[in-house]
């Protein structure tokens, strides 16, 4: 009893010292986490076709979570966990130093690739692995080290394994244009070309299983709407009906899409595609132009566009209920709305100041911050799977680019072009 | 000297009547013959069916006579003018008769040239009809004719319109895309203009920014230190210490809501000696970053007091919480 009564004391006066002297933090740093991407060691005698060190070092920096450190101020190149001189990389400023070494089996022709992260603070390995792929799994391999190096470090899922998928239209001839449907990794890189048509194409989603892509093709000499198996390539014309017929959405189970139509009065309206029974499901009914759907995590509500206020703005509508609630009241074009993962925040196009900006409203506070005001003419926003990117096409000389940028507005980065002009992106749920 | 001829016959006279008739060329006596014949035969006919048989008396040989009175001799009289007169009534019926039947044959020729008239008439009808069916299927053909080469004209004549009005379209559309063209090229150009114009504002802005800055820092650090004399030592250290964590703290995403506390233990110097996780969030990472910027402190503002420094900053606790 008497040790109980002690216990209990020694807490309550331990209770008190930090009632007396308790730091609170609410704030922290504007910067990006620093982090030293130390190039692999190649132990055997082969070269590598990629630099996977170099691969991983820029989705950290490409994620603006992190801050990489150049190769050339690096004071010490270690390999192994041994090597490293805590010292050294404190005075540099770094928090973590991933390293790694890699090695070609002649017999198994496979690179093994052995890797380590080091938090430098507290001089502890938080993170080691060895992986083995072939010459063209390696880039594969690159974009699984980053994302595990980025889920043990800020504990959201990385996002570098994923896909995006994208149109982009060259001008063959005078009157001859080829438009094509890639799918590429989250990089812009290993792009493939899924489809391609002399017609426009537009409003790519990507089933939450991964597999199917739907979207809105021209190629019959009419709006329709397709979906097509990405592996096999397999293609289904879903709806064909007199009018428009476009912007489709996958639902959260995949078992239904919600489209846009003007069938029934000429007029576009909301409605919901049962992929099973081909049954439609008429969610709106106004005079107004209603478009762009989309899904809210839950697949009870979906968002939408729609001019029934004279301009175009973003509306918010349970499916069971069908009354539609205006959401956004700032400026004259608010368009092409879609939810955060969860569900707490909406990012649409808005046009301020004569250009159009990406911009996302706080569902509770109704807080809107415009994320991209240094773009303009920004187009089609595609939430990364983490919910930590967004990208979006956008004008950059010429022509249209894909751009992406985090949440918070606070990093931004451009994929590279490979032809034309390169518009509605998409981006894939996690794959594997 | 004539020979005399014996009387001829009746039947005689008729046949060499006949053979005269029939050795002339004119048929027209053959058919008169022919038809005075057919008369007669046909009267005696009637008057042989009709007529009494004559009684022949003998005759005697002597003269009878016999007287007889007037009256005897009126109702003889009479009498034979009676048959007189019922021959000729007999006569007259036969006649009325033959005359009826005339009027009935030719009546009958007359309907049965009517009847003729009329099949002609009927045929001619038909064939009129059969003509102006010919004709109008003809005009038929020739309007469905003329039809299919007014539509063809019509067809034609549409096409070559369509083709007029595809060729104005696409000079329309080409006339547009040159114009949205020169249009997008003017926006582009703009955009340009506007992006340069935003990237030497950006510039500019970045070095007036970079200037406030340093200026804030400056007033910042003015501040810090007026403040800090304001406030009691303990304040005044407390206040460095955060300000220096803030900026090792590298918040993970999707923190708010979190909240970790730490132990820190230090060394008079103000170098860190430890640091304990007394108060975990239950998110690793989230503890891992709170934990890293207590350790990203190279040095601690502590006082120089050791009296202070024991009682306050030997050991104390921070509590992360992004808000």
């Amino acid at each position: 009893m008497k040790l109980i009564i002690i216990f209990f004391s020694f807490l309550l006066c331990v209770q008190i010292a930090y009632a007396e002297l308790m730091i609170e933090i609410t704030e922290g740093s504007d910067s990006a986490l620093p982090i030293a991407v130390v190039p692999f060691a190649n132990k055997g005698s082969f070269a590598v076709p990629y630099d996977v060190s170099r691969i991983v070092a820029n989705d950290l920096q490409r994620s603006g979570d992190f801050d990489t450190l150049p190769t050339g101020k690096m004071l010490s190149l270690p390999e192994t966990f041994d090597q490293v001189h805590f010292r050294d990389w404190r005075m540099l400023g770094q928090n973590y130093v991933l390293l790694g070494q890699l090695k070609y089996s002649e017999y198994t022709k496979k690179y093994e690739i052995s890797y380590e992260l080091i938090d430098v603070l507290s001089q502890q390995r938080v993170l080691g692995e060895v992986l083995s792929a072939g010459p063209k799994g390696l880039r594969k391999l690159a974009h699984k080290i980053s994302d595990a190096v980025y889920e043990v470090i800020t504990g959201v899922r990385g996002v570098f394994s994923t896909k995006i998928a994208y149109i982009t239209l060259k001008q063959l001839t005078k009157n001859k244009r080829e438009y094509k449907l890639h799918v590429a990794d989250a990089d812009g890189k290993n792009d493939f070309v899924l489809f391609k048509s002399k017609e426009p194409m537009l409003s790519i989603s990507w089933s939450n299983d991964g597999q199917h892509l739907a979207y809105q093709s021209f190629h019959s000499g009419r709006p329709a709407i397709y979906i097509q198996h990405i592996r096999s390539g397999d293609q289904r014309k879903v709806t064909a009906f007199k009018g428009l017929n476009g912007a489709p959405m996958w639902s959260p189970d995949d078992s239904s899409l919600v489209v846009t139509l003007s069938k029934d009065d000429g007029n576009a309206d909301i409605y919901t595609l049962d992929l099973a029974s081909n049954k439609l499901n008429r969610l709106t009914n106004h005079y107004g132009i209603d478009t762009e759907a989309s899904w809210s995590p839950d697949g009870k509500d979906i968002v939408f566009t729609s001019d029934r206020s004279g301009k175009p703005q973003v509306y918010r509508m349970n499916i069971k209920e069908k009354k539609p609630r205006r959401l956004t009241f700032v400026g004259n074009y608010n368009a092409r709305p879609r939810f955060s993962k969860d569900g707490e925040s909406l990012y649409y196009v808005h046009q301020s100041q004569g250009g159009f900006h990406i911009a996302a409203i706080n569902m509770e506070t109704e807080e809107q911050l415009v994320l991209t005001s240094k773009t303009s003419l920004d187009e089609s926003p595609s939430l990364s799977p983490n919910g930590r990117m967004i990208i979006y096409s956008t004008l950059r000389g010429k022509n249209s680019v894909l751009a992406v940028v985090s949440v918070d507005g606070g990093s931004k980065y451009f994929l590279p072009s490979s032809s034309g002009d390169v518009r509605e992106p998409a981006w894939s749920p996690f794959l594997n | 000297m004539n020979k005399r001829t014996p009387p001829k016959t009746k039947i005689e006279l008729l046949l060499n009547a006949i053979k005269s008739i029939y050795s002339t060329n004119d048929k027209r006596f053959l058919f008169a013959s022919l038809l005075l014949h057919v008369v007669l035969f046909s009267m005696l006919l009637v008057s042989w069916q009709d007529s009494e048989p004559v009684k022949l008396n003998p005759i005697p040989n002597s003269v009878q006579a016999r007287v007889i009175s007037l009256d005897e001799l009126q109702a003889l009289r009479s009498k034979r003018e009676a048959e007189q007169k019922k021959i000729v009534d007999k006569k007259k019926t036969l006649a009325k008769q033959k005359k009826e039947k005339l009027r009935k044959k030719e009546l009958k020729r007359k309907k049965e040239l009517k009847r003729k008239k009329d099949l002609k008439k009927k045929e001619t009808v038909a064939k009129k009809k059969k003509e102006a069916k010919r004709k109008a299927a003809e005009k038929k053909k020739i309007q469905i004719q003329k039809k299919e080469k007014q539509k063809k004209e019509r067809l034609k004549k549409e096409k070559k319109q369509k083709e007029v009005k595809q060729k104005e379209q696409e000079r329309l559309e080409k006339k547009k895309k040159e114009q949205e063209k020169v249009i997008r090229k003017a926006r582009e150009q703009r955009l340009l203009d506007k992006m340069l114009q935003a990237e030497v504002e950006r510039e500019q802005e970045l070095e007036r920014t970079l200037e406030a800055e340093q200026a804030a820092k400056a007033l910042s650090r003015q501040q810090e230190l007026a403040l800090a004399q304001e406030l009691s030592e303990t304040e005044r250290y407390l206040s460095l210490i955060r300000s220096r964590v803030v900026n090792q703290w590298h918040i993970p995403p999707k923190s708010v809501g979190l909240s970790v506390v730490l132990q820190i233990r230090l060394l008079p110097t103000g170098e860190l000696s430890s640091v304990r996780i007394i108060e975990r969030s239950g998110v690793k990472a989230f503890d891992q970053s709170a934990e890293n910027a207590a350790r990203g402190v190279r040095k601690y503002p502590v006082p120089e007091k050791r009296e202070l420094f024991e009682k306050q900053f030997r050991v104390f606790s921070m509590r992360f919480a992004p808000s």
